[in-house]
């Protein structure tokens, strides 16, 4: 490992790994105005662009904008269910309480359990005050639950999968699935304990998968196989990717799609700072992938 | 070029042309800024007077010799006209006052600083045969010290007659007095000759006897009279012996035995066997002497170096004028040192932490605290939160009300840590109490968030991380070399920020993310062999 150090302290290009500092220095912030992460950081600003760009999202039900708004929340919700809270400006899918079907007074979550009226209070009044967002004020809304697509309910019935697509300049650059398991409590985060499942650009197939870089073939709880698989829908969502509009400044994304059983493929969300576990997902180096399609571009 | 570059090599040609007409145009010494030790010696006179006459009080005050350099002096009296007088190549001090009555106070500060004096007096020390009219002075007898005793001139003769060079007689003289005459402390004073019939007396007796042996021997003496800074405030003064040789007067002191050499805390006020005060009859008159020690700047270099363009030794001057530590400046300038160091552990090797200036705030509280006792508070507080928290969890309570309770709950634990110390007077645990406030604050803000936002496996990284970053950072900012370096140049600021701008272009992969990504790393290696 040593002497691999030092190949890539000399090297400089880092064998086309992306870093982080290169992300930020060559990727994300260059070219791109502030307001313009604003639009991708807040998600009901991102809404609005889609619906101007004509590409797909959840519904939103209800938006909470004070702390005077939550008070009447038993006849605001009447006898609505089957939607999930988020934070506007939440990130990595911190803040989000799904809410299923009713039971009693409360709901049941994703996972089965019990949530009562107290504690979707709470959760309303801390997005708003700042717990989700660095202590900024925040809005809180309700959106439509997503129910997936039987690809991935077969692979996981519980929980929302997820599919990311990193795009430079409107292009798609690398993609994985995220897959909840158990372990996550339902949420498809890798650094949670998701699964992390790599998408093949040019066909759609999955070629590795893992949990917290650890590799599997199967999915830990429903044994499901994790490998050649075809994701449904994945031309149609490059194709949405590229149909931001151009005056949206941001080179350098992620999409965050999530597949309806009866909608299709929906956009969850835009993030202007995608991670960069991805390249251990897809044991791919973004950097390499993005040289190479500039070189292709000219 | 492009523009950070342009600007990142401007600051360091800027820098580094500072430095260097510094040192070769007005021949600067980065040493000169080191300050120096020095003494801060406060004498207070009280007096209290009741029948309306005339006031004068007259006493010595330090003056500049080869041991000591009085930097500054006052005098604060506001019933008395004050005056400096030379007399007999002593400095005395004059207050004098009409129709002062009831009780007024006298205030004379000098700043002092004294060496450590060591003089090579050895066999091979020879003395001349006569000595110039103004030495004669201190070959003669005065009523107290009588050099023409024949019991003094039989008791050296005895000391010395089987001893050959000088410097085994005066040796035989010293060790003489300082074993064999018992010392008492009492405050009136004693002559030779009854001292050596006592075989005991105070520093008076013993350094009176010493000159009046060594007189005898032919060799100029004296007595010499002044203030060992042991303990403040204090009263007692002290006298010792000087011998003229080879051109210096090289101290002695016959109650403490130092032979030949001096050390920093004795002061001389006056030479020569006087007495100190002096006052009017028929008033009350009583006197302190209390001392601190005190960085003194260098003196003279705000004048030698007045065409440097940021002259700091003006502003050290100003510092020291107005009481303050030179600590706070030397703290201020190394922040910018401790941030960049903040900057490259994050970087480029990739640290993770709790904000990027906590760890600078911290690293500047551990000189203050030491070093483990500092960690260990830090790591405390925040395990403090992570349990609090954790405790109440179940109240469900709202974001800032939490924050405000988990804030008290830390303070309270070091208030009980605080009076435990107390209790069991350890003083580690006492000085808990000083860990900044802001800092407790702040970490306790950090804390929350990551509990909140990526759960509690990430703050025990996190908290590593922060803890190693302090450690580093605290090396950095209180290494001598560079607080000497940042306080003799303190342009170096124009060079850390070239650095950060550097830093701030830099696109490489982070340490961690090598660690990280290695697979990955290593698969691109495969796919290109």
């Amino acid at each position: 490992m040593r002497s691999d150090f030092f190949k890539w302290m000399l090297s400089g290009e880092s064998r086309g790994i992306l870093g982080i500092n290169r992300r930020n220095l060559d990727y994300v912030y260059p070219g791109s105005s502030r307001k313009f992460f604003r639009l991708a950081d807040r998600k009901l600003e991102t809404k609005k662009i889609l619906e101007k760009a004509g590409l797909p999202f959840p519904e939103t039900v209800m938006i909470f904008r004070e702390f005077r708004e939550i008070i009447d929340l038993r006849e605001r919700l009447g006898d609505k269910e089957n939607f999930v809270i988020k934070p506007d400006r939440g990130k990595m899918g911190s803040g989000i309480m799904v809410l299923g079907e009713r039971s009693g007074s409360g709901f049941l979550d994703s996972e089965g359990n019990e949530v009562e009226p107290g504690k979707i209070r709470k959760r309303l009044g801390d997005i708003i005050l700042g717990v989700y967002s660095n202590g900024l004020n925040d809005f809180a809304f309700l959106e439509k639950r997503i129910f997936p697509h039987s690809f991935f309910s077969d692979l996981y019935p519980r929980g929302l999968s997820d599919i990311r697509i990193i795009t430079y300049r409107k292009e798609p650059v690398m993609a994985m699935m995220r897959i909840p398991t158990g372990e996550s409590g339902g949420r498809a985060n890798l650094h949670q304990g998701g699964v992390g499942v790599a998408v093949e650009i040019s066909s759609g197939l999955t070629y590795a998968a893992g949990i917290k870089r650890v590799e599997i073939r199967e999915h830990p709880d429903t044994g499901a196989g994790l490998i050649g698989k075809r994701v449904p829908f994945f031309s149609e969502m490059l194709r949405m990717c590229s149909l931001l509009p151009d005056e949206i400044r941001l080179d350098y994304l992620g999409f965050d799609f999530a597949v309806d059983r009866k909608r299709g493929p929906l956009i969850l969300e835009i993030n202007a700072r995608p991670g960069l576990e991805i390249q251990n997902v897809g044991s791919a180096g973004l950097y390499r992938l993005l040289l190479d399609r500039n070189e292709g571009a000219e | 070029m492009r523009r950070w570059a342009l600007i990142s090599l401007l600051l360091i040609i800027v820098t580094a042309g500072i430095i260097l007409f510094k040192i070769f145009y007005l021949d600067y010494d980065p040493f000169d800024v080191i300050p120096e030790k020095g003494y801060k010696l406060t004498l207070e006179i009280t007096t209290e007077n009741r029948r309306n006459r005339s006031v004068e009080i007259t006493t010595f005050v330090p003056q500049d010799s080869t041991k000591q350099q009085v930097y500054r002096e006052e005098s604060i009296s506001d019933a008395f006209r004050f005056r400096i007088m030379k007399v007999n190549g002593n400095k005395q001090a004059q207050w004098r006052g009409e129709n002062v009555s009831g009780v007024n106070k006298i205030k004379y500060i000098s700043r002092i600083k004294s060496v450590k004096v060591k003089y090579l007096f050895t066999n091979d020390t020879v003395v001349p045969g006569e000595y110039p009219e103004s030495l004669k002075a201190y070959l003669k007898r005065s009523d107290f010290i009588q050099v023409d005793s024949k019991a003094i001139k039989r008791k050296m003769e005895e000391l010395t007659t089987d001893k050959y060079t000088l410097y085994e007689k005066i040796r035989a003289i010293h060790d003489f007095i300082v074993k064999d005459i018992r010392y008492v402390n009492f405050s009136g004073g004693l002559d030779a000759d009854s001292t050596l019939q006592l075989l005991e007396a105070s520093c008076n007796g013993k350094s009176r006897l010493y000159v009046a042996m060594v007189r005898q021997l032919g060799i100029p003496a004296r007595v010499v009279g002044g203030i060992i800074l042991n303990r403040s405030p204090k009263k007692t003064t002290h006298q010792w012996v000087e011998i003229y040789l080879n051109g210096h007067w090289v101290p002695f002191c016959p109650t403490n035995n130092y032979f030949a050499e001096l050390p920093r805390r004795y002061i001389t006020l006056y030479t020569g066997d006087e007495v100190l005060f002096r006052y009017s009859s028929k008033i009350g008159f009583n006197y302190r002497f209390s001392f601190e020690k005190v960085n003194i700047p260098k003196p003279g270099l705000s004048l030698k170096y007045r065409d440097l363009p940021v002259n700091i030794f003006a502003v050290l001057e100003n510092f020291e004028k107005f009481n303050i530590s030179l600590n706070i400046l030397i703290y201020l300038l190394m922040l910018p040192l401790g941030a960049l160091v903040s900057v490259i552990l994050r970087n480029i090797i990739g640290f993770q932490t709790f904000g990027i200036f906590l760890p600078i705030l911290v690293a500047s509280v551990l000189k203050g605290t030491g070093i483990f006792l500092g960690l260990m508070t830090f790591s405390g507080i925040i395990f403090l939160v992570f349990f609090i928290n954790f405790a109440i969890t179940k109240l469900e309570l709202l974001y800032h009300p939490k924050m405000s309770i988990l804030l008290s709950g830390v303070i309270l634990s070091i208030l009980v840590l605080f009076l435990t110390g107390i209790a069991f007077k350890n003083y580690e645990l006492i000085n808990v109490v000083f860990f900044p406030v802001a800092i407790i604050a702040i970490t306790v803000n950090r804390v929350m968030t990551i509990i909140e936002e990526e759960g509690s496996m990430k703050l025990l990284t996190v908290t590593l991380n922060t803890l190693v970053v302090i450690i580093i950072c605290f090396y950095f900012m209180n290494s001598t070399f560079l607080q000497l370096a940042m306080l003799s140049f303190p342009e170096l600021i124009l060079l850390l920020a070239g650095f950060n701008i550097l830093i701030g272009r830099w696109s490489g992969i982070r340490f961690t993310e090598f660690i990280r990504f290695y697979p990955v790393f290593k698969k691109g290696i495969r796919d290109e062999e």
